[in-house]
């Protein structure tokens, strides 16, 4: 069984986790240093750690609901532990995001969403994903990295821009970032920012993984898309990002498409290692 | 109205996107709810039902599309 080491010495090089990656896995040994691995899949499937055999897991987690105010289960909860003991990721990621929500109507079971949501931006959310996860890091044997939520709309009573919002639950808080580069690219584009800019007032120094992924738009707005690579301007980012730090983990995340072509994987593969190896 | 209202507002209108067309349409249904439409920053934002549908497809897909590939 593999395990990721990954030390200060080395960024190391990942994909998240489809069957076409395991596939690319296979026929390119010794391209990508470890899959990134939804949680909620293992738990679901666990055979699906067997990729373990052959490549090292890095978990990630959609099921936390960090920056909401109904917590997980406290089954979820072990589970995701479970599941970091039983990987040995040498951490786990969540988004700063909610996945369920109090009902409308009062005394109803909480609305639980499949997907994560963009939390309302202000004080009053900074506070409660600053509680919340303290609560759920004293569960975990691996540290926890938050990874800043694409931005579609203006959501209802926010107070702070997306940047800001990150910075103070960072601020609040001693977790890594998990920098999703597309994540960023999206919000500025909806809102009209300025990515590389928003670049500078992060807390780089706290970045321990990146994450890659394209985008698509519709109706004007940019949405996240993994079936598509990622764009140039995504790539500009990272490279800024390179000048400052060295995070420990790069994941490109084209998950979505069933035959996502070899031929992209291995030219951003190339593209992100030469982008390492010049800064 | 608290961020936590907003949440379930939200959560509410993206797993029932008919909600979002219903309080477009009569916005004291969304008043009764506990938000008022307030431009920029209102349920209206979600301009469609077809917006909570494409949300919930982009960000399904990223949770759980991977386990079919």
């Amino acid at each position: 069984v593999k395990y990721l080491d990954p030390g200060a010495d080395k960024t190391r090089l990942g994909l998240a986790y489809s069957p076409g990656a395991l596939n690319f896995v296979a026929t390119h040994q010794g391209l990508v240093d470890y899959i990134e691995m939804p949680f909620e899949q293992l738990r679901h499937a666990p055979a699906l750690a067997d990729v373990q055999d052959n490549i090292p897991i890095v978990l990630h987690c959609a099921s936390l609901s960090l920056a909401g105010f109904v917590p997980p289960s406290p089954e979820t909860v072990d589970a995701g532990a479970e599941q970091v003991r039983r990987t040995r990721t040498p951490w786990l990621g969540e988004h700063l995001a909610f996945v369920s929500a109090d009902a409308l109507d009062e005394g109803a079971p909480p609305t639980a969403l499949t997907y994560t949501v963009c939390p309302q931006l202000s004080q009053e959310t900074v506070e409660r994903a600053t509680r919340n996860l303290k609560t759920v890091a004293r569960h975990l044997q691996v540290p926890l990295i938050l990874e800043n939520p694409p931005l579609y709309f203006a959501v209802p009573g926010s107070t702070l821009n997306l940047v800001d919002y990150i910075v103070e639950v960072m601020a609040r808080s001693d977790v890594g970032l998990l920098l999703d580069l597309t994540h960023l690219l999206i919000g500025a584009l909806n809102t009209g920012g300025d990515a590389l800019r928003d670049i500078e007032r992060l807390p780089l120094e706290r970045v321990v993984e990146v994450h890659i992924s394209g985008l698509s738009t519709q109706s004007g707005v940019a949405w996240d898309d993994h079936a598509v690579p990622a764009p140039p301007a995504v790539f500009a980012l990272l490279e800024r990002v390179l000048e400052r730090v060295r995070p420990q983990a790069v994941t490109l995340e084209y998950n979505w498409a069933p035959h996502f072509p070899h031929a992209i994987w291995r030219a951003h593969i190339d593209r992100v290692r030469a982008a390492l190896e010049a800064t | 109205m608290t961020a936590r209202r907003v949440h379930a507002l939200l959560a509410a209108g993206l797993q029932k996107p008919a909600l979002i067309a219903a309080w477009r349409a009569n916005p004291e249904l969304l008043a009764a709810d506990g938000a008022k439409f307030n431009g920029r920053h209102s349920m209206a934002c979600a301009s469609s039902p077809g917006w909570a549908q494409r949300y919930a497809t982009t960000a399904c897909a990223k949770r759980y599309r991977t386990a079919s590939g």
